[in-house]
């Protein structure tokens, strides 16, 4: 993508750090509302026809898509999802350092790469409910967001309608419907999951994936293409089928010619004028010449992901915001939270056995099972709060998983195989983490810093007893579908993942009502600098257990449209 | 405003526990300097870890070496997966704990918490007399603690102990005497 030099010089409309859903998104609304953007990326620029290897397979390589031995522990050992294929659109952990205390460990997957994390993620994209932007009217814990599904469903239309969101639309009024292309058929087993879960009285719907399996003419503009079920997402899509922000909203961004683009440019800290305390630009350093840099903006969205947006807001003290930028109510950096998996269970199923295989996983896709604990009096648990939901499916997968269920070895070992290779079931656990004070992050009070001189965060997350609570639950709920199905060999999971390892690490700069409570408005505007918005995964007030990426570009679209007209009015 | 930076300081480098030698790479330009940190000493001081010994610099001029080099620990990334076993003369029990027994397992932990990353600062280095074109006056440490040999493994567990006993939430100073006495003897060994 060619865009204009940035000018240190020019003052910009708009100034957006990171290009991954949300700053992408970010950047395509104002752009598009005739705002001069200037779009700063952490990491380098991508050229999808030589990165992207959604064609290769890991017997392509001598190492089987597993990478060089010693290279996962040495280099990138937090980026647990990145693969041999994948590992150029993760970070380096070696210069990215961040601390926990020995006992706390937090896993923190991070992309510093032009597209960010839309270029590996996992796609699903569910609206929240009133059932959890009102959870704490519900059930008394914590405090509720400060907006409405009413309010926030327009924006969840057109997030839809942009992004390309294969589903059904299932009726289901805490799961509620959207604008969907047609949604991805199940699988055999996956049928006879569905059955065995509604005799239970609990649902089973298909999965909503920004994926395209219609192609409309927003998408065709831009070149993007319905998906082939080639089944290598995470390895990115250069067809433009997953949705991702260098397939569809920078190349939207870019077409208004008010884009302009600056890779390799690592915001140090937000710089404030004195008089006013609003935010006049950005301090950079730029990540290869390790030039430093200042750019001024009318507007700054902080759109870095999670923890990176609110480690920048820590770093950007000064006379006016001396605890950092956003930070009057101490509250910047708390109520951290990341949904839990690990919990579940998995078998086969007898009656598959043996069949002819087909491509069952170029869908990439699978079921879900949403929320059916706390969704009234009757539902209500009596040992946690919240609730879950089920991913998982039943699918014949390019490498044979179920070998490792089956003992011994030679031609009987190889015969096993291949029989239950077409059979397998798996449910895990995709659930709620409460939001609480003490889970947080802080600037490192040690010093420590990366390998630009930035201090860093120090993390200090752990799972409470609702959480464990619930994976009990969940564990014993995922084992009674496989069983009422007619599962075999069932394996139950009862250990959660450690925190930060679903990679829908939330909240720690939440929205509210109160700016004595929260960091942000209900327009994702800081209470203490009406011109910075904070638009990605920090704003959340809480996870629910739904995954956040469709709620990320629903509040971007609308807080764009907020500054939008706050400019015209001379608010900001 | 563009501005200028006067002078190119390295901030941080990374590297690995490889025996008892924390060894890493500097990237001047395309070229790669090999440097190894020995420390010979690890005592506590101001109520902090500290090591003592020599930092030296490979490259194609030879190798040049500054000795009595101070690496203060400054803090640490928590390991994920199992904690590194424990040698003859310690029990698991020294090492701090991931979870109580009131709160849940994780699937990528086991019960104890260790020390995957620790970070030092160092003292002053002179680049020149390195032959590194950098600035090195307040440069941090990484060393990444993924054992692959004997003494590394079990440098890795008396790191950990040591970390826990001076700066975790339940201090111990006879533990922490104790693991600096390990760290002595290893790097010594």
């Amino acid at each position: 993508m060619q865009t204009r030099q940035a000018s240190g010089r020019k003052i910009y409309d708009a100034i957006i750090i990171g290009s991954g859903a949300s700053g992408g998104m970010a950047a395509k609304e104002l752009t598009e509302r005739g705002f001069e953007v200037l779009l700063l990326e952490a990491g380098p620029p991508i050229d999808p026809k030589r990165e992207f290897t959604m064609n290769k397979f890991g017997y392509e390589s001598m190492y089987r898509g597993f990478g060089p031995t010693g290279w996962k522990q040495n280099e990138q050992w937090q980026q647990d999802t990145a693969g041999e294929f994948s590992r150029h659109f993760y970070i380096k952990d070696t210069e990215h350092p961040f601390t926990t205390d020995p006992g706390k460990p937090f896993l923190w997957v991070r992309a510093r790469i032009l597209g960010g994390k839309t270029l590996h993620w996992g796609r699903l994209s569910w609206r929240l409910s009133d059932l959890d932007f009102k959870a704490a009217s519900h059930d008394g814990f914590d405090m509720d967001w400060p907006i409405s599904y009413k309010e926030i469903e327009p924006y969840y239309d057109k997030a839809e309608e942009w992004v390309g969101v294969a589903g059904n639309k299932d009726g289901l009024w805490w799961q509620p419907d959207g604008k969907f292309l047609p949604p991805i058929p199940l699988t055999c087993g996956e049928q006879k999951l569905k059955t065995a879960t509604e005799k239970l009285g609990w649902k089973l719907i298909q999965p909503r994936l920004a994926m395209l399996t219609a192609v409309k003419p927003q998408h065709r503009k831009y070149g993007r293409a319905q998906c082939h079920y080639c089944g290598s997402c995470g390895n990115g899509c250069s067809v433009g089928a997953m949705f991702n922000s260098i397939s569809s909203t920078l190349p939207a961004a870019n077409e208004t010619k008010r884009l302009t683009l600056r890779t390799n440019s690592i915001v140090r800290h937000i710089t404030i004028d004195t008089n006013t305390g609003k935010a006049k630009g950005v301090a950079v350093v730029d990540r290869l010449t390790h030039q430093e840099l200042e750019f001024s903006g009318k507007v700054i969205i902080v759109a870095g992901s999670t923890l990176e947006s609110t480690r920048l807001l820590l770093n950007s003290k000064s006379r006016q915001h001396p605890n950092g930028l956003g930070n009057s109510s101490g509250v910047l950096g708390h109520y951290l939270v990341d949904h839990f998996g690990g919990t579940g269970a998995s078998g086969v199923m007898p009656m598959l056995a043996g069949r002819e295989p087909v491509n069952e996983d170029g869908k990439s896709s699978g079921i879900f099972v949403p929320r059916f604990r706390n969704l009234d009096t009757k539902t209500k648990h009596p040992k946690f709060l919240r609730g879950y939901g089920f991913e998982g499916g039943s699918a014949i997968g390019a490498f044979p998983g179920v070998a490792r269920r089956i003992e011994g070895f030679g031609s009987e070992f190889k015969k096993q195989t291949r029989r239950w290779w077409t059979a397998p079931v798996g449910l895990t656990t995709r659930a709620a983490m409460l939001s609480r004070f003490e889970n947080f992050v802080e600037i490192d009070p040690d010093g420590v810093v990366d390998a630009w001189g930035i201090p860093v965060l120090k993390i200090h997350i752990q799972h409470s007893d609702n959480e464990r609570e619930m994976g009990r639950d969940a564990s014993a709920s995922a084992a009674e579908i496989l069983k009422q199905a007619g599962a075999e060999q069932i394996t139950v999971s009862e250990n959660l993942t450690v925190p930060g390892r679903i990679i829908h690490e939330l909240g720690t700069a939440r929205m509210g009502d109160d700016p004595t409570k929260s960091v942000l408005n209900k327009f994702n505007q800081v209470w203490d600098a009406k011109n910075v918005f904070v638009t990605d995964g920090a704003a959340f007030v809480g996870s629910a257990n739904q995954n956040p990426t469709l709620t990320i570009l629903a509040l971007t679209i609308r807080a764009c449209e907020y500054l939008t007209e706050e400019m015209k009015r001379n608010n900001l | 405003m563009f501005t200028q930076t006067q002078k190119r300081k390295l901030h941080s480098v990374h590297s690995l526990l490889i025996g008892r030698e924390f060894s890493g790479e500097i990237e001047v330009g395309r070229t790669k300097l090999k440097f190894a940190y020995s420390p010979s000493v690890a005592a506590l001081t101001n109520g902090r870890i500290e090591l003592t010994g020599g930092f030296s610099v490979k490259s194609a001029a030879g190798v040049k070496k500054v000795a009595a080099v101070k690496a203060t620990l400054l803090s640490t990334q928590g390991g994920i997966q199992s904690a590194p076993p424990a040698p003859a003369g310690a029990t698991d029990s020294m090492l701090g704990a991931v979870h109580s027994s009131n709160l849940p397992a994780t699937d990528a932990t086991g019960s104890r918490g260790y020390a995957g990353v620790i970070y030092f600062k160092l003292s002053a280095l002179d680049g020149a007399k390195l032959g590194v074109p950098f600035d090195l006056s307040a440069l941090q440490l990484n060393v990444r603690l993924n054992p692959i040999d004997e003494t590394a493994r079990n440098l890795q567990f008396w790191f950990s102990v040591a970390v826990n006993a001076v700066h975790g939430e339940d201090s111990n100073q006879n533990l922490a005497s104790q693991s600096l006495n390990e760290i002595n003897k290893l790097l010594n060994a």
